[in-house]
């Protein structure tokens, strides 16, 4: 049974960040604003709560783009769920969305 | 430049945090977890360079990254801790990896286009002046041993490029050969030729595009500025085309020189040019007098022009020796090889003309049935200068090898201790092949200044060793500092850092840089210390097989130097002199003047005696006779034994403290009149007469049996063996013959005096002089010159390979207390260790000793192999000594092994002092 995990604002950004193709923890940072402090530690919780899953990127992509490997996470259907309840408690979330570059999105 | 440094600072802190922090992860989420931080914090770090953030605000966002990874190491411990079911959390995804995988590489977080190269290179730069100012004593003694290293290369190639590889100041120079008989039977080669055989090799041979023919001979010159004695050679017009040579003032001879008027031109060198005439145009037109007479000189040859020998004056071969008889072989000939020819096509076809001469002639050429060629450049030097020249050359190789070798277990060493620096660098971003970069350029620095040294080295070196060369010893002497030496020392020091500088830069990027982060710098991997223990044992081979080549050399040298040459050459001044038919036409007034000559320079003062010889021992003036005594059987003339005929006056042996064995010398009543007298050398009495006394028989030099006329020889004394061939050679048979009776044309004067040389010179020059002051004075030249000239290659190849090898020991010593250093600093802790736990200082020191003995040891086996090669190469000039000599062999790697003791000695007792506490605590 995984532990619950209390949905808060920070947490339902991640969640968002995700499901918008940010993959990674610096990436959310980045685009959520959130300092790293607060990235990570959710990160590992909703991993714990199989709220997403990681996964590493494959070692050839990355050593053609010249770096190591991330590891990459990736919201589960418990997730998506998670956080459709939370955008309703948290509206400006939802607004997210708008805010992910045109080259981003897709 | 300076945000990568700052950043790299920043990040080898956050690395040192962020592995610091894995320890709180649960062992098997370590790796990935370490793996992830290394992503995320390449991640950031790369959009700090990438973005416009100050470099002081992008420090302190890696550093508080830094400290996000060590929260999140806290927070991953703590879920593990609550819930242990979810441990699965880390360990499901991605391969496992090892410990030490994470490597932060900011290098490629520093945009690859953000520095120019130039400006890395000046960092680089920078850097390496600094690190090499770090160490002043390491860095001092690499450049002195590039300096030498690379200093003696040069010099011996300056040697090699001025003598050896020196070509013929001609045109296309290969293409000439010297052509020579050849009597097969016989086993003569490269007999001369005589000038009706020339004509027929010349008329009917197409393989040659023309052919010359020469010969030499000396003669006085007078008629110039003072009396000189010159070569002469006299050839067929030929010679100038063949050699493809052009007047630098006025015309050569060439083929149109007919009659008897053209044959009295000549045409001097450059050399005479400038001596004779003082450089001046109207030398054109001048009259020349060789051996009185008269020859207009028509051109002067280029300045670089050189052909054989000495030779100042060139004329046309008169008509007269164009009649001379085919047996009369006292020509050389040179050809120039017809386009598209080779020369074993060549050969074939003079043999055939050969053959058929000898078919056609058989009295004078019966025995000549063949010809033989040899290139013009071989022939300007003897094998064994060129042998001995290479082999100098490839000492000094072996010295620079050393050199570099030396320079690269500093490096090493020093590397080893910069491990840390590296890894470090490597962490921050710096890439393997920016560290190689980075400490190539260092070793460049190295070589920089030791290649300058060295050309320092290089030409104080030439200079001492063209000087100590005696004239006319080496053909076209070019030995000096020049373009293509400087052009090789630069080469070479490129080379040497590739060699020396790759090798340890190589080593410190090896492996993985992480782990020796992570580890302490006294925990080094084995690998540079094995390659540097190598790198000793190599040291120690090549020194000692060069110490083999000096020893050798040298005891040869001091065996030939205690010899005792059968005379004393100390004191005596020599002076050659040759009359002219002209002024000197018949016997007596020959012997007239050289009693008058001898008579007023024995009286000078400050000399106590002069005599007269036909030849000065050991300055390569033979003339061999043969000869028969009375009563042996007549033979063919070249089957009996031959002597060399010196003529001298009864004060040589006195001057020349030449001791007799028996009988008496010569006296004044040895006359015309009275029966001629003959004094032999013990040597030759021991081989010609053995226990018989040769006292009172008699010999001829009419070796025919039915020469009614010949003239007998009573030998009347015997003199003690002398080495009239030099002290290294064995002596020629010698008989004396008495100028009194037989008169000379050319002789030496010897002068035994107290005075110096100039003073006696010139009283000699006064003395002559007055007796004719027409008569040239030529090779001035002390005895003790003469005997220094005849052994000086062999001398100075001695003090050359000596030097080497010495410089080789030098090196070998440096290297080993280098590496023993090294070895003992990188053991502190264990000999703390051992000491703690009760081992003596002696224990310690053995060890240490012991380690330093089995490098020297394996070393000097290998060098004895490498011994028994080189001394092979030295054969040459190895006298009274064995290539095999047991005292050398045994004798050097024993001092080899003592000095390696020495040299290992002080590191050693550093570490008997060593202590524990400290050694242990310092950890």
């Amino acid at each position: 049974m995984p532990p619950k995990i209390r949905m808060t604002h920070a947490t339902a950004m991640v969640l968002q960040a995700l499901a918008h193709g940010y993959r990674y923890g610096f990436d959310i940072m980045e685009f959520t604003g959130l300092p790293g402090g607060t990235v990570y530690p959710i990160l590992r919780r909703v991993e714990a709560a199989r709220l997403v899953a990681a996964k590493w990127e494959a070692e050839g992509v990355a050593q053609s783009a010249g770096r190591p490997a991330r590891r990459y996470y990736e919201i589960l259907e418990g997730g998506q769920r998670a956080l459709e309840t939370a955008v309703r408690r948290y509206r400006l979330v939802d607004e997210m969305g708008s805010l992910v570059p045109e080259e981003r999105r897709g | 430049m300076a945000r990568a440094d700052g950043l790299e600072r920043t990040a080898r802190l956050g690395a040192a945090l962020v592995r610091a922090a894995g320890r709180w992860v649960p062992a098997e989420q370590r790796d990935e977890w370490l793996r992830e931080w290394h992503a995320e914090l390449w991640a950031y770090g790369r959009r700090l360079v990438d973005g416009e953030t100050s470099p002081w605000m992008a420090r302190r966002c890696l550093l508080r990254h830094a400290l996000v990874a060590v929260a999140d190491a806290g927070s991953v411990r703590k879920l593990a801790r609550v819930r242990r079911q979810s441990r699965g959390a880390f360990g499901r995804a991605g391969r496992s990896v090892a410990a030490g995988d994470l490597e932060l590489r900011l290098d490629r977080i520093v945009p690859p286009d953000g520095d120019s190269w130039m400006s890395q290179f000046c960092q680089d730069l920078r850097f390496g002046a600094r690190g090499l100012a770090a160490a002043p004593g390491p860095t001092l003694i690499a450049i002195i041993t590039l300096a030498l290293g690379i200093g003696a290369s040069a010099v011996m190639f300056g040697g090699v490029n001025g003598v050896v590889l020196q070509t013929l100041p001609f045109e296309q120079p290969d293409r000439l050969y010297g052509i020579f008989s050849v009597a097969p039977q016989r086993g003569f080669t490269e007999v001369s030729l005589s000038y009706p055989d020339f004509v027929d090799y010349r008329d009917g041979i197409d393989s040659f595009e023309a052919m010359a023919a020469f010969r030499a001979e000396g003669v006085n010159l007078s008629g110039a500025q003072e009396p000189e004695r010159v070569v002469v050679v006299r050839a067929t017009p030929e010679l100038f085309p063949v050699l493809r040579v052009e007047a630098s003032l006025g015309r050569l001879f060439g083929a149109d020189e007919e009659g008897p008027a053209a044959e009295l031109v000549a045409v001097i060198t450059h050399g005479l040019w400038q001596r004779a005439f003082a450089g001046a145009t109207d030398a054109l037109g001048r009259v020349v007098r060789l051996d009185g007479e008269p020859f207009t000189v028509v051109g002067v040859l280029p300045e670089h022009y050189w052909f054989i020998g000495d030779a100042d004056v060139y004329t046309p071969l008169f008509a007269s020796e164009r009649g001379e008889p085919r047996g009369a072989r006292r020509y050389n000939a040179v050809g120039r090889l017809a386009a598209g020819v080779t020369a074993m096509q060549a050969g074939l076809e003079l043999d055939a003309m050969a053959e058929r001469l000898a078919a056609e002639y058989p009295e004078s050429n019966a025995v000549f049935s063949g010809a033989s060629l040899a290139p013009l450049t071989e022939q300007v030097m003897s094998d064994e200068t060129r042998q001995s020249i290479w082999t100098l050359f490839t000492v000094s190789l072996f010295v620079l090898a050393m050199a570099c070798v030396n320079v690269a277990n500093l490096l090493l060493a020093q590397g080893a201790v910069r491990r840390r620096e590296f890894a470090l660098r490597a962490a921050l971003g710096a890439g393997r092949r920016r560290l190689v970069v980075q400490q190539l350029t260092e070793s460049a620095l190295l070589a920089l200044v030791g290649g300058g040294l060295g050309l320092l080295v290089c030409y104080y070196g030439l200079n001492a060793i063209a000087a100590t060369i005696p004239p006319g010893a080496v053909p076209m002497n070019a030995i000096h500092t020049g373009p293509v030496e400087i052009g090789f020392t630069v080469a070479v020091s490129l080379a040497t850092v590739m060699i020396f500088g790759l090798l340890p830069a190589l080593q410190g990027v090896r492996g993985d840089l992480h782990d020796r982060l992570k580890d302490n710098a006294r925990a080094t991997s084995s690998g540079p210390r094995r390659l540097q223990r190598g790198l000793v044992v190599a040291q120690m081979a090549i020194a000692s097989m060069l110490m083999i080549g000096a020893g050798l050399a040298v005891r040869s040298y001091l065996e030939v130097q205690a010899r005792d040459p059968g005379f004393d050459a100390h004191g005596i001044l020599t002076v050659r002199l040759s009359l002219p038919q002209a002024s000197y036409p018949d016997e007596g007034s020959m012997r007239v003047f050289w009693d008058d000559a001898v008579e007023r320079i024995g009286a000078l003062p400050g000399v106590e005696t002069a005599a007269l010889t036909s030849s000065l021992p050991m300055a390569r003036q033979r003339s061999s006779a043969y000869f028969r005594r009375e009563f042996d059987p007549a033979m063919e003339a070249s089957e009996h034994p031959w002597a060399n005929r010196v003529v001298v006056d009864r004060g040589y042996f006195e001057t020349m403290r030449i001791g007799l064995l028996g009988g008496r010398g010569f006296v004044a009543s040895d006359t015309d009149s009275s029966p001629p007298v003959a004094v032999v050398s013990a040597d030759l009495a021991e081989r010609i007469w053995g226990d018989e006394d040769p006292i009172g028989s008699r010999l001829t030099f009419d070796v025919r049996d039915d020469n009614e006329e010949a003239v007998w020889y009573t030998v009347v004394g015997i003199t003690q063996a002398i080495r009239n061939n030099g002290l290294h050679n064995r002596p020629w048979a010698e008989i004396f013959v008495c100028a009194a009776q037989n008169p000379v044309r050319i002789a030496s004067l010897v002068i035994r005096g107290a005075a110096n040389e100039p003073t006696l010179a010139a009283a000699a020059r006064q003395a002559v002089a007055a007796v004719d002051p027409e008569l040239p004075l030529y090779q001035l030249r002390t005895m003790d010159e003469i005997v220094a000239a005849r052994f000086w290659g062999e001398a100075l190849t001695t003090r050359l390979i000596t030097a080497c090898s010495a410089v080789a020991l030098l090196l070998a010593l440096v290297g080993i207390y280098g590496v023993i250093s090294y070895t003992v600093g990188q053991r502190t802790r264990e000999i703390g260790l051992r000491m703690a736990l009760g081992a003596e200082a002696r224990d310690v020191l053995r060890m240490v000793l012991r380690q330093a003995m089995r490098l020297a040891v394996i070393g000097s086996a290998i060098g004895l192999l490498g011994g028994f090669g080189l001394s092979r190469a030295l054969r040459f000039m190895l006298y009274g000594v064995g290539a095999n000599d047991p005292v050398t062999f045994i004798g050097v790697p024993l001092l080899l092994a003592v000095m390696a003791l020495l040299a290992s000695l002080l590191p050693a007792r550093r570490a008997t002092e060593v202590d524990p506490m400290v050694a242990l605590r310092n950890d």
